[in-house]
C-alpha cells in the first residue's frame, strides 16, 4: 500500500515529462522541415535575382506563385480534364488488369503465354501510340483515356500478378485442412495475401498514368493541362508555366498521399 | 501418439496423409471405418510453423476454421473464450499476430485447431521452432488439454524426450525407406512433468529408443 502510494506520483510525473519532451521533439522537427523549405525557396530566389536570371528562362518562386493564385481559376477546367481522363482511364485499365490478373492466375500455363506480353506492355512506352490514337479517336478526351488505361492497366496486372503467385503454400494447406473449398482459398488467402502488392500495383499504375495523361494531352488538343504546358511555353509565359507543374506536382502527391493512407487502412498487418 | 525418426523417415508424409493433404501411392486411411482422401472435419491439424493468417487479429485467425465450415453451433464463443483463456492469451484476442511472440502463435495455433472440436488432433512438429523453455511449457499445456479432452492426438516429432514425456505409444520410424521399426508402449503415471525424464527407467527407455533409430 504504501509502496504504491509513493509510487504512482512518480511514475505519473515521469511519463509528463516523457510525453512533453515528446512534443518538444516534435515540434523542433516541424521547425526544421519548415526552416529547410524556406531556405530551399527563398535562396532559390535569391540565386536566381542576384544572377540575373531572366524570367523566361527560370522564374523565381515569387512570380510562379503569383502566376498560380491569378492563373489558378482559369487553369481549373484543365485540371478537371486530367483529373477526369486519369480517373476514368485508371479505373477501366485497373479493373481490366486486375481481372485478368485473377483469371491468368488460375490457368499457369495461360499465364506462362500471356506474361510476355504484358512485360511487352509494361515495358512500352504506350505514349509513343497516343498519335494513332489521337488519328483514329480525334483530339478529345477518349484516345487519352485510352493511352491511361493502356499505360496503368499491364503495371496494375504485372503487379497482382506476382502478389497471387507468391502465395504461401503453408497458409494454403492450413485453410484445405479445415476443408476450404478452392473458392475459399482465392477469397480468404490469395486476395488478402496479395493486396500489398496490388496496392504497388495501382500506385505505380495511376503514376504511370497521370504521365501518360499530360504527355497524351502535350500531342494535341484544346483541355488538359498538358496542353496549356505546350500553350504557355510557346509563348515563353515561364511563371505559368511552372505554376501548371506544380499543380501537376501536387496531384502526383495527393495520389502518393492517398494510396499511403489506403494502405494503413487495408494492410495495417504487413507494416 | 508420437511418431518418432530422424528426417526423412517419413513421419510428416504419413501424418499430412492421414490429414488427407496428401495422395497415398498403395494403402487407405480410415477414420471409424470411412477412407480420408480429402481433410476431415474430425480432423484438425497443427503445423511446425504457426500459420496464422497475417491480416486477421488473433480472435479471426482462432474463428477461422468456423468460419470455413459456415459453423454457427450455438456455444462456440464461449467454448473459444474458454480455450483462450486456457492457453494465457485472454487480452490479445485484437492483437495481429505479428505482434506475438513465436510461443503464444504457437498457442493460437493450438487453439484454432482446437475450435472446431475435432476428435482427433495432428501435430507436426509443433514446437520445434520454439526455445526449450516455451517448448517445455507447451508440452505440460499439451499434456493438460489431452487429459481434459481425451482427444486423439498424433504427434510428429524428431525430439525423443518430448515423445516419452507426452505419449502413451512411439511409432519409431526409420528413413529411406521410410518404414515403421518399432512401436514403443509408454505406461509412465500422468501428469507427467520434465523431472520424469530425470528417472533411471526413462533413461533406460530413452536408451532402448535411440538404439532402436541408430540401428
Amino acid at each position: 500500500m504504501a509502496d504504491s502510494v509513493i509510487e504512482a506520483p512518480e511514475i505519473s510525473g515521469f511519463s509528463a515529462v516523457g510525453a512533453s519532451v515528446l512534443r518538444r521533439r516534435a515540434l523542433n522537427e516541424v521547425f526544421i522541415i519548415i526552416a529547410v523549405a524556406v531556405m530551399l525557396i527563398g535562396g532559390l530566389e535569391l540565386g536566381l535575382r542576384l544572377a540575373h536570371v531572366p524570367p523566361y528562362i527560370f522564374p523565381p518562386p515569387s512570380a510562379i506563385t503569383a502566376a498560380l493564385v491569378h492563373g489558378f481559376w482559369p487553369l481549373l477546367p484543365h485540371i478537371a480534364t486530367t483529373l477526369f481522363e486519369l480517373i476514368s482511364g485508371f479505373i477501366i485499365g485497373a479493373s481490366i488488369g486486375f481481372s485478368l490478373a485473377i483469371i491468368v492466375t488460375q490457368f499457369p500455363f495461360v499465364e506462362k503465354i500471356v506474361t510476355p506480353y504484358i512485360v511487352l506492355l509494361v515495358t512500352t512506352p504506350m505514349i509513343a501510340l497516343v498519335p494513332l490514337l489521337i488519328l483514329r479517336l480525334g483530339f478529345g478526351p477518349e484516345p487519352r483515356i485510352v493511352a491511361v488505361a493502356l499505360a496503368a492497366g499491364p503495371m496494375v496486372m504485372l503487379n497482382s500478378v506476382t502478389g497471387f503467385r507468391r502465395t504461401d503454400e503453408m497458409r494454403i494447406s492450413l485453410a484445405r485442412s479445415f476443408g476450404a473449398t478452392p473458392l475459399q482459398v482465392f477469397l480468404k488467402i490469395r486476395i488478402p495475401q496479395s493486396l500489398p502488392m496490388v496496392l504497388a500495383g495501382l500506385t505505380v499504375g495511376s503514376i504511370f498514368g497521370l504521365l501518360t495523361a499530360v504527355a497524351a494531352e502535350m500531342a494535341g488538343g484544346q483541355s488538359g493541362i498538358g496542353t496549356r504546358l505546350v500553350y504557355h511555353s510557346s509563348m515563353l509565359e515561364m511563371p505559368e508555366f511552372f505554376a501548371a507543374i506544380v499543380v501537376l506536382a501536387a496531384i502526383g502527391v495527393a495520389i502518393h498521399l492517398f494510396y499511403g493512407w489506403l494502405g494503413r487502412k487495408l494492410v495495417l498487418w504487413s507494416a | 501418439m508420437s511418431l518418432l525418426g530422424p528426417s526423412g523417415c517419413g513421419k510428416s508424409t504419413l501424418l499430412w496423409a492421414i490429414a488427407g493433404l496428401k495422395a497415398l501411392d498403395s494403402g487407405t486411411v480410415s477414420l471409424d471405418g470411412d477412407p480420408i482422401l480429402k481433410p476431415h472435419p474430425a480432423i484438425a491439424c497443427i503445423f511446425q510453423e504457426p500459420t496464422l493468417l497475417p491480416w486477421r487479429t488473433v480472435a479471426e485467425n482462432i474463428a477461422f476454421p468456423l468460419e470455413l465450415r459456415r459453423d454457427q453451433r450455438d456455444g462456440s464463443k464461449e467454448r473459444i473464450a474458454r480455450l483462450i483463456k486456457r492457453v494465457g492469451l485472454e487480452g490479445f484476442e485484437r492483437h495481429f499476430p505479428k505482434a506475438l511472440s513465436g510461443g503464444m502463435q504457437q498457442r493460437a495455433s493450438i487453439v484454432r485447431a482446437l475450435a472446431a472440436e475435432p476428435s482427433v488432433l495432428l501435430m507436426d512438429e509443433p514446437f520445434s521452432a520454439l526455445d526449450p523453455f516455451t517448448r517445455e511449457d507447451m508440452n505440460l499445456l499439451l499434456q493438460d488439454i489431452w487429459i481434459e479432452t481425451g482427444k486423439t492426438m498424433i504427434l510428429v516429432t524428431h525430439n525423443i524426450e518430448e515423445a516419452v514425456l507426452l505419449s502413451d505409444r512411439i511409432v519409431v520410424m526409420t528413413p529411406r525407406p521410410g518404414r515403421v521399426r518399432k512401436v514403443v508402449e509408454i505406461n509412465l503415471p500422468r501428469p507427467r512433468t520434465a523431472e520424469v525424464l530425470t528417472t533411471p527407467e526413462v533413461f533406460t527407455l530413452i536408451a532402448g529408443i535411440r538404439r532402436a533409430i541408430a540401428y
